[in-house]
């Protein structure tokens, strides 16, 4: 019976999800990256890597939040991502509202990648400090500083030198 | 000598058919100049031409030309077409229906390699022409060359012959024309093609000896059926007092259907 | 609350393991023959006739309809200046710059296009001098091209009309003895001369170019095919601006793009015409290789184009049939029991088939669910985004393919009239425009297994308000307008599934042996 329970919940609950927007986004094709033209980095049994934007109607994986946030002067509208975070299905919720960016409190984020190969594994938000350094300890990230929302897109939208 | 006058301003201005066709660089005679490619119009295609033209004499008053030419490609690489080419004689103030021209058309070889293209043309003048007798005959040899990549040149040899001559003409006048065609503007347009020649006639009349002419002219494609043409020549040089054309300027539109 | 997470992880991971990407494997050579073809002995005779032979297109009323897209025009004339220059600059040795100086020019030009058609023996004279028995194949095959865009483009007549008059084109087309084959040929076969592949290794950015081309001429036939003539224009928008941004400048095409894939529904309903356009840019490769081989004398070029010419004729094909043939020959014209219009390719396998972007595909099955594709009416919908057309069983699967598809997007679907085909357009955000303004759809998300019976779209509350009658299920249901029906997205289906099968144009999963039904219709 609980097994039975822990079912009907899980599919009530990834109902919810569906209807947020982060319902099962495996491409029915192979859809590079729209921003680096990149293969999408798949989720793995260890890490969460698909970063997804909803915008209007469209639902469109990207490889990294760098690449999103890159990408974004073609879309009008309002936009969510869910960026995946340290905790494999917890995906943290960026939102652009008439274009301002907000993240939930203490969110960080890594962003030292040199070449787009690396951009899955090296522009990515964490839900505290801790579990950046945790990440960048484990991974042996060199230079790695934990960017606050503002401080990361002004990175990103840093003119290249 | 009327006829006279006017079978000169026809070998000499209006010589072969206007052939109407569609493509820019498919050179045919009066359009605008008077050479020939060596090529017919394609298999299964009609086509229509119009054409005026002013010739400017230095001691008389010019002539106005209208022609107009309707033309079928009925087999691959043959076409017939029949003309009609009135005009206006200003130096004798009168009008002239002129001949009625039917002209086949044969392309025998494209250029291949090194060989050039060649095509023969035949052309019957039936008198319908004020004053006209006789059916006129032309025959024209037509090889087509490429000179360089883009530059083609076009040369044409001519017997005019006349069935029922008259004391004063030559039964038949010969006559060669040089034509040099350039398509301007490639590689960035694509629907123009400059055509230049240097040509010599034989008069037909027995006392006038040959005629030398330039001209130039450009063709350009307006449509996918049609093509507009504007030409100038002018008479250089006339042996023994023929009449000399100073300039004659020609213009026309053919379409493709 | 940790167990249901760790199942819907799980039950994500499931769906998210069935798209992972193929390993990457390195290009290796693919077989090829080891000698040369050598010449037929019935070569027909017009190959070595010196006559022009220029043949006229039929005089019809809808003879160069195609200006009614003006933009759509010039990019086809263009595509003629592009072929046209590079075949010139191969033949007169100037292959060194090809990449460079000639691409430089031809792109010139496909970015400042002519706004009337081009002689291309005009632009090519040493090719014409040298090659003009293939011009003449060419040439006559371009006609085709054009006049069947022309009908699709031409206003007043009725789409049965229109494809009585493709019929008779197509009629006309074979009763030259340049036409080329309407049968299915093999497409691994016809690309596996030791002479194959030369030139989009040597020359990638001009066979990308080429490829191009082909995309275009082939992705525009489902954009008129059906369409009404006041609603092709606004997908050549959507289309043209795909076509100058990626499909001309793409040098990781796996194989040149094929008719089924880019205009799936006129390959099926015109076969013949598709599989004579596919074995005409086939052609084109096999001539571009032909072309840019260095141990080639001029000789062996010439006789090399005349065989690849005899290889694709109608003549040389004229007593065999659609479906027969023995596998991997000349005359192996097999096809995917889903797609008549389509010749089998490398590592195809019945209605499985790679095709580049989108991994392996089953043409007999919805490319969103996977559950085989309706027969007869409504037949369902095409997806075109991102380059590719996909066939879809139905208005939510072509929706919510789209909606996971970065960029704009075109579905074509049908509707409860057969005659009227609805056409909706979206922005980058998946916000859509109809061609049907009284469209409503109904939606009462079931099991995919029926989703053409419950995902529908109706041009008008009537229609729709009968279609319930008639099927009391959906009593409760009320139609969805345009944009109540834009928001909904149930994501990627649980009976989505691909063949786990790599690359055959990058190592392993090659054609597979042939077995008793071996993809045989």
């Amino acid at each position: 019976m609980k097994i039975i329970n822990t079912i009907s919940k899980s599919l009530a609950l990834l109902a919810i999800v569906g209807t947020l927007g982060i319902a099962p986004m495996a491409m029915a094709h192979e859809t590079p990256c729209p921003y680096c033209k990149m293969k999408v980095v798949q989720n793995t049994k260890e890490m969460d890597n698909e970063v997804v934007l909803k915008v209007g109607n469209k639902r469109i994986e990207y490889r990294c939040v760098y690449c999103i946030i890159k990408d974004q002067k073609k879309y009008s509208g309002d936009l969510i991502v869910y960026a995946p975070s340290e905790k494999i299905g917890e995906p943290i919720i960026l939102k652009r509202t008439g274009g301002k960016w907000t993240a939930p409190e203490g969110t960080v984020f890594l962003n030292v990648f040199t070449k787009h190969a690396d951009c899955a594994a090296l522009s990515r938000a964490f839900t505290s400090k801790t579990a950046l350094d945790k990440y960048v300890a484990a991974h042996k990230v060199a230079d790695a500083k934990a960017l606050t929302l503002e401080k990361f897109i002004e990175a990103v939208n840093k003119p290249a030198k | 000598m009327r006829r006279v006058v006017s079978a000169a301003w026809l070998g000499g201005t209006l010589m072969g058919s206007a052939l109407a066709q569609s493509d820019h660089n498919n050179i045919d005679s009066g359009r605008p100049l008077r050479f020939d490619d060596a090529y017919s119009i394609a298999f299964r295609e009609r086509a229509l031409e119009f054409g005026i033209s002013i010739d400017t004499f230095r001691r008389s008053a010019p002539n106005y030309g209208f022609r107009a030419e309707y033309k079928i490609g009925f087999a691959k690489n043959q076409d017939v077409g029949i003309t009609f080419d009135p005009s206006y004689i200003g130096s004798d103030r009168r009008f002239d229906p002129g001949n009625v021209e039917i002209a086949y058309f044969n392309s025998l070889r494209r250029e291949i390699g090194n060989s050039p293209a060649l095509a023969y043309r035949i052309e019957l003048g039936l008198p319908t022409g004020r004053d006209s007798e006789g059916v006129d005959a032309k025959f024209r040899a037509i090889a087509t060359r490429a000179l360089g990549q883009y530059d083609r040149i076009h040369l044409n040899v001519d017997a005019n012959v006349v069935s029922s001559p008259r004391d004063d003409e030559r039964t038949v006048a010969f006559g060669a024309i040089l034509g040099y065609t350039n398509p301007l503007g490639y590689p960035r347009r694509f629907d123009q093609t400059m055509v230049a020649e240097f040509a010599v006639e034989e008069s037909r009349i027995r006392s006038e000896g040959y005629t030398g002419t330039v001209g130039i002219g450009l063709r350009r494609q307006l449509s996918p059926r049609t093509v507009f043409d504007m030409g100038i020549e002018s008479e250089l040089f006339s042996t023994r007092g023929g009449t000399k054309s100073a300039f004659r300027l020609t213009a026309g539109y053919s379409t493709g259907f | 609350m940790k167990s249901t997470f760790l199942l819907v992880l799980a039950s994500l991971l499931a769906t998210f393991a069935i798209s992972q990407d193929m390993p990457e494997m390195e290009m290796p050579n693919l077989k090829k023959q080891a000698e040369l073809p050598t010449m037929p002995r019935d070569m027909p005779g017009w190959i070595d006739s010196p006559g022009l032979d220029h043949l006229f297109y039929k005089a019809a009323p809808y003879n160069w309809a195609i200006n009614r897209i003006p933009f759509f025009a010039k990019d086809m004339f263009a595509t003629g200046v592009g072929h046209a220059m590079a075949y010139e600059a191969l033949v007169r040795g100037e292959a060194p710059t090809l990449e460079t100086k000639t691409f430089d020019t031809i792109n010139w030009v496909l970015k400042h296009q002519p706004s009337l058609p081009v002689d291309e023996g005009a632009i090519s004279p040493t090719f014409m001098r040298k090659y003009g028995y293939l011009e003449k194949v060419f040439d006559w095959a371009h006609l085709l091209h054009f006049q069947t865009i022309d009908v699709f483009m031409h206003q007043g007549w009725t789409d049965a009309q229109k494809e009585a008059e493709i019929e008779r084109l197509w009629a006309l087309y074979q009763a030259e003895p340049y036409a080329i084959t309407g049968l299915p040929m093999n497409m691994e076969y016809l690309d596996s001369f030791p002479y194959s592949m030369k030139f989009r290794t040597d020359y990638p950015k001009v066979n990308g170019l080429f490829w191009g081309y082909h995309w275009l001429q082939t992705v525009n036939y489902d954009m008129l095919y059906r369409v009404p003539v006041q609603d092709q224009a606004a997908q050549y928008e959507l289309i043209g601006k795909r076509y100058h941004d990626v499909e001309l400048y793409k040098t990781d095409r796996d194989f040149m793009p094929m008719t089924a894939e880019m205009s799936p529904r006129f390959a099926k309903r015109f076969p013949f015409i598709a599989n004579a356009f596919d074995n005409l840019h086939m052609l084109h490769d096999n001539v571009n290789d032909i072309f840019s081989q260095t141990n080639l004398n001029e000789a062996q070029k010439q006789e090399q184009t005349k065989i690849a010419i005899y290889r694709v004729l109608a003549s040389t094909h004229s007593k065999e049939k659609a479906g027969d043939g023995e596998a991997l020959t000349m005359h192996d014209h097999r096809f995917p029991p889903s797609q008549p219009g389509m010749g089998m390719m490398k590592g195809s396998e019945g209605d499985e088939m790679w095709m580049s972007g989108m991994g392996w595909m089953n043409m007999g099955e919805c490319a969103h669910c996977s559950i085989a594709l309706p027969e007869g009416q409504p037949w369902g919908a095409t997806v075109f985004a991102d380059g590719w057309t996909m066939t879809v069983r139905c208005l939510m699967c072509a929706r919510d393919m789209s909606s996971e598809t970065p960029g704009r997007a075109i579905i074509r679907a049908a509707t409860e009239d057969p005659n009227r085909l609805l056409v909706l357009i979206s922005d980058e955000e998946g916000n859509w425009t109809t061609n049907i303004k009284d469209v409503v759809f109904l939606e009462k998300f079931a099991e995919h297994p029926e989703c053409s019976a419950w995902s529908r779209a109706f041009t008008s509350r009537a229609a729709f308000d009968t279609y319930v009658a008639a099927n009391p299920e959906y009593k409760d249901d009320k139609p969805m307008t345009l944009v109540e029906w834009a928001a909904i997205n149930h994501g990627t289906p649980d009976t989505f599934s691909r063949p786990d099968k790599p690359n055959p144009y990058k190592g392993g999963g090659g054609t597979p042996p042939v077995t008793k039904s071996g993809g045989k219709p």
